[in-house]
């Protein structure tokens, strides 16, 4: 069993069973793309909402699990396949705090479990570094922006809470939209600045 | 925005570790079986670490989002991102809002068409028998 356990951890996935796992999303390659792409980020948001610390490979390890058994020849018995992702995902969570090395950080208060010593002058120092860093990473990003999108998101957070809130039922009348939409198109081109942020974090130059 | 609606009230809940485990549970399943509310979350988070960056969110609010919220580091991470952005934001000139505002609606018709998908489409050959959804992802 636990060999058995072993193999499965150190499962690799293969390009033939990501392949049937799309084929399996949706017949239509695009769109299993797409529906890929948002159970993704729904494990993502699940982990990381449950407090896991790694919610990005956690959600990569519940794919894997999942891709792994239809490569197996496994059928899921399931009306919606969205809802076996969460099962097992729930799963991959259990098996985590039960993990010896979870034991550790969970007795931690949260806020102080992965850093915050007082103390600790060199890493505030550096913290002031990676701040200026995104700074200049997120000026670079919103000029990369097309200048429509720079626009809307620059006036859809202009202004204090009450001024705000008239900026986007404001901007909403004139782009013709309801509320909630603008609000979702803002979401957008934030999700899409933060992540050219990080890429872009990531290809700085060390200290 | 929005903060008066019970869906945000719930979804806000829901971030900062308030919900009933019944409730957490409904939450996620809509979730994954429905991308638009995915979205909706994901907004709603966005908008509570605005509120918490300009520090408007309530006394209990805000202990919540430190011992709770800020417990993963992706999320600080994206405080950080909020930071900088609202003071690049603030720093940079006022956009002309009224200005052409009938071409506006032109100039910003780009949005992909991504907004129309929705489909959670079943593939009889995976997926092909209904059972209790308690008997999902057994691990």
């Amino acid at each position: 069993m636990a060999s058995s356990t072993s193999l499965k951890k150190h499962w690799v996935l293969t390009q033939e069973a990501f392949e049937k796992l799309l084929v399996c999303l949706d017949p239509d390659r695009e769109r299993a793309g797409e529906q890929y792409e948002h159970i993704r980020q729904s494990l993502i948001t699940f982990f990381e909402c449950r407090r896991s610390f790694l919610p990005e490979d956690q959600a990569d390890e519940t794919l894997n699990r999942v891709a792994r058994r239809l490569a197996e020849g496994k059928e899921i018995y399931v009306e919606n396949p969205t809802s076996y992702f969460y099962g097992v995902a729930r799963n991959v969570l259990k098996e985590h705090w039960e993990a010896p090395e979870s034991a550790l950080l969970e007795s931690l208060p949260p806020s102080k479990a992965l850093s915050d010593d007082p103390s600790r002058l060199h890493e505030r120092q550096l913290e002031q570094y990676q701040r200026e860093q995104q700074l200049d990473c997120l000026e670079r990003c919103l000029q990369g922006l097309p200048s429509r999108n720079r626009e809307l998101i620059s006036q859809y957070y202009r202004g204090e809470t009450g001024v705000k809130i008239q900026n986007r039922k404001s901007l909403a009348r004139t782009l013709g939209i309801p509320l909630n939409a603008l609000r979702i198109r803002a979401l957008r081109i934030r999700e899409t600045l933060e992540d050219c942020v990080d890429s872009c974090l990531e290809q700085w130059p060390g200290e | 925005m929005n903060q008066g609606t019970d869906n945000e009230k719930r979804l806000i809940q829901y971030l900062l570790g308030q919900s009933r485990q019944e409730e957490q549970v409904r939450i996620e399943e809509r979730y994954f079986a429905d991308s638009e509310f995915h979205q909706e979350l994901q907004a709603t988070e966005r908008d509570l670490i605005d509120r918490y960056v300009h520090g408007e969110l309530t006394k209990r609010e805000q202990e919540q989002f430190e011992t709770y919220f800020l417990s993963s580091p992706r999320r600080r991470q994206k405080v950080e991102f909020a930071r900088a952005l609202m003071q690049s934001l603030a720093q940079a000139p006022a956009p002309a809002v009224a200005e052409g505002a009938s071409s506006s609606q032109e100039r910003l018709s780009w949005w992909p068409s991504v907004l129309d998908f929705l489909a959670v489409v079943s593939e009889p050959g995976c997926w092909p028998r209904p059972r209790s959804s308690s008997s999902s992802g057994d691990g």
